[in-house]
């Protein structure tokens, strides 16, 4: 099961990652050492080195790229430990010269009924919208869709689709008017008028708000990883009398299980630092829907304590990397023979 | 745990058969519905925006004429997105394929510290960037500036795309470019003329992804600027006044939702098994 691939167009690579990286420590050197001359037949390059392009160009060629990322995702990453440890503020004597104040931030944070709140709320936005809602929805709908026909399966993927492609302002907006007490089509649909959906109960809100707009991920990746379960496993335990809860536990998850784990970890990031809820509720009332993200930002951009806010963004980052560890973790103790080789995602 | 309830045998077959598709049903709707509701608002006239009615009692063009109108400058601000996100999708595919290409076919030092850092990358939060890159581009006077949002975009498209890019590329057997420089082709020629035409459905998805991606980005260009006329749309749209001035303009918000969410519905009904294809590679494997 280990590396199933996904799609028709993935279909024709099985294990060709490790292909690339195997065996080349000796050969790259030959390959490098063929580089300079550009005689017309070429011998057949060694594996590792394909295209012939040998080490320096092959590093000139990598380097844009990790410059680019180095200095605009590691370098702020770093300097957020350092302002993290600063009363670096927006405006003031201490925008000018911030001093370093130790792990006072972090005293502070620790101490802070608004941040174990907001980290509290974090876990439910997580917990309820990604890992139940949409991780739960989106494989739901890739079950019922499965084996139907191309069209239904497009159109419902099309659907969902847009509800996740649409920009976040304009989402936001669109469930402002929706949820709105008095001119609120909910309200209107369901008869309760006066409702304030969004001061009454934002958590929930939020919540459902975010399973509407990120199931479609799930679905899709789910749909992939259902057509590597193989039909005659499904129809063998569909004739022993197995209820589709029992081919679902014992022939289905089994075979999916690494996809799942995939999702959930992509999922769980994104949710976790998705900052939206801010365009609904602004974190607000009174701070009951202030999830991390939309803390950070009402600490640091709207309160202008910079250092603070860089503090409490250094601990996302930590908790980002244990929850990423903790899925990695899971996903191995099953890959072992594979290179467990983690994820890359979009959309954030 | 799935959408399919626990049917008792009291139920007929035929019944049971019909579920599924009640699901999808019900599924459909309330993915269309707040979509289906923002197109609607945005053709009632303003004095009607709270009705609740299915379809307007009566059609009106003055919701998007309003979000054209003096005060709001969207026009500049659809320009301004254009040129953030083109920008950033061109650099990205430049960078990325190149980088790529080097990661899928070439073996160098730190190959694998290389493919681990662009990962883990993935992981950052959008958020905890925004503190430093705001004291830097503050720094270096690049506030209210077009790079100072394709910039950052372009470190978080990066990554992903250069993921992508790499599966595509490792999908390519070897002996294409063999075959190629064996007939004559030099190493340039066999990457331009093998490979990139064979990759060329990889790289489509890729700008597709980043593109969207790219065009919807908001927390960065709210922060980085704060002159009307640097706004992007999404950023806009969020600013946008009434006709009034006073009430909360929804009529004129959802014509601008509407505005800016066409060129991507489009590109989505078109380009649905490629995305859906690309996003799945990138994920599952």
């Amino acid at each position: 099961m280990g590396r199933a691939t996904s799609d028709a167009e993935a279909g024709s690579d099985p294990g060709a990652g490790s292909g690339a990286d195997a065996g080349t420590g000796g050969t790259a050197g030959a390959g490098g050492a063929g580089v300079g001359a550009h005689a017309p037949p070429p011998a057949p390059a060694p594996p590792g080195d394909a295209a012939g392009l040998g080490r320096p160009r092959a590093l000139a060629f990598v380097t844009p790229a990790l410059v680019l990322i180095l200095v605009f995702l590691v370098f702020p990453a770093l300097w957020t430990i350092y302002l993290g440890v600063t009363d670096y503020r927006l405006t003031g004597i201490a925008a000018v010269e911030p001093r370093v104040v130790g792990l006072d931030n972090y005293g502070r944070a620790v101490g802070d009924e608004r941040f174990h709140t907001s980290l509290w709320l974090t876990l439910q936005f997580v917990l309820g919208s990604a890992v139940i809602g949409q991780a739960g929805l989106g494989f739901a709908i890739a079950w019922v869709t499965r084996g139907r026909g191309r069209t239904l399966r497009g159109l419902v993927e099309g659907l969902v689709m847009l509800a996740w492609i649409l920009p976040g302002s304009v989402v936001a907006f669109l469930w402002i008017a929706l949820l709105d007490r008095d001119g609120g089509t909910l309200n209107a649909l369901l008869d309760t008028p006066g409702a304030a959906w969004l001061l009454d109960h934002p958590m929930l809100s939020v919540i459902v708000f975010n399973v509407w707009r990120g199931t479609a991920f799930s679905m899709m990746l789910y749909s992939a990883a259902l057509q590597s379960v193989p039909p005659s496993h499904l129809e063998t335990a569909r004739l022993a009398g197995a209820s589709t809860w029992q081919q679902l536990r014992d022939v289905v998850f089994p075979h999916i299980r690494g996809h799942a784990l995939t999702n959930l970890l992509l999922i769980s990031l994104w949710t976790f630092n998705d900052f939206t809820p801010f365009l609904l509720t602004a974190g607000g009332p009174e701070g009951r829907s202030e999830v991390l993200a939309v803390y950070i930002l009402n600490v640091a951009v709207r309160g202008g304590e910079l250092g603070y806010g860089a503090a409490i963004s250094f601990l996302i980052l930590l908790i980002n990397l244990i929850v990423a560890l903790f899925y990695l973790r899971m996903l191995r103790e099953r890959r072992t023979a594979a290179p467990a080789e983690p994820v890359a995602g979009g959309g954030r | 745990m799935t959408a399919i309830p626990a049917t008792g045998p009291s139920l007929s077959k035929r019944a049971r058969g019909l579920l599924p598709y009640l699901g999808i049903a019900a599924c459909a709707l309330w993915c269309l519905a707040p979509f289906y509701w923002m197109v609607i608002s945005a053709f009632r006239r303003p004095q009607d925006q709270f009705d609740n009615t299915v379809v307007p009692v009566r059609w009106s063009l003055e919701n998007f004429t309003a979000v054209f109108s003096g005060g709001n400058a969207f026009g500049r601000a659809l320009l301004n997105s254009l040129v953030v996100a083109g920008t950033t999708t061109l650099l990205t595919l430049l960078v990325g394929v190149v980088t790529a290409y080097a990661l899928a076919r070439l073996s160098f030092p730190f190959k694998n510290a290389v493919l681990g850092i662009i990962i883990a990358t993935t992981m950052f939060p959008g958020v905890s960037q925004l503190v430093p890159l705001l004291k830097l581009f503050t720094g270096i006077g690049w506030i209210n500036t077009y790079q100072a949002m394709v910039v950052p975009s372009l470190g978080f498209a990066l990554p992903l795309s250069v993921w992508l890019l790499t599966t595509f590329f490792r999908q390519l057997p070897f002996e294409l470019e063999q075959a190629a420089m064996v007939d004559g082709c030099t190493r340039g020629q066999a990457f331009r003329r093998i490979i990139v035409p064979l990759a060329a459905p990889g790289v489509f998805t890729t700008a597709i992804i980043t593109f969207i991606a790219a065009w919807n980005e908001y927390l960065i260009a709210l922060s980085m600027v704060n002159e009307k006329d640097m706004q992007t749309a999404t950023v806009a749209i969020s600013k946008f006044t009434g006709i009034s001035g006073f009430d909360q303009p929804f009529g004129t918000q959802m014509a601008a939702g509407v505005i800016v969410t066409v060129p991507l519905v489009i590109v989505v009904l078109i380009f649905q098994r490629r995305i859906v294809a690309g996003l799945t590679a990138g994920g599952v494997k």
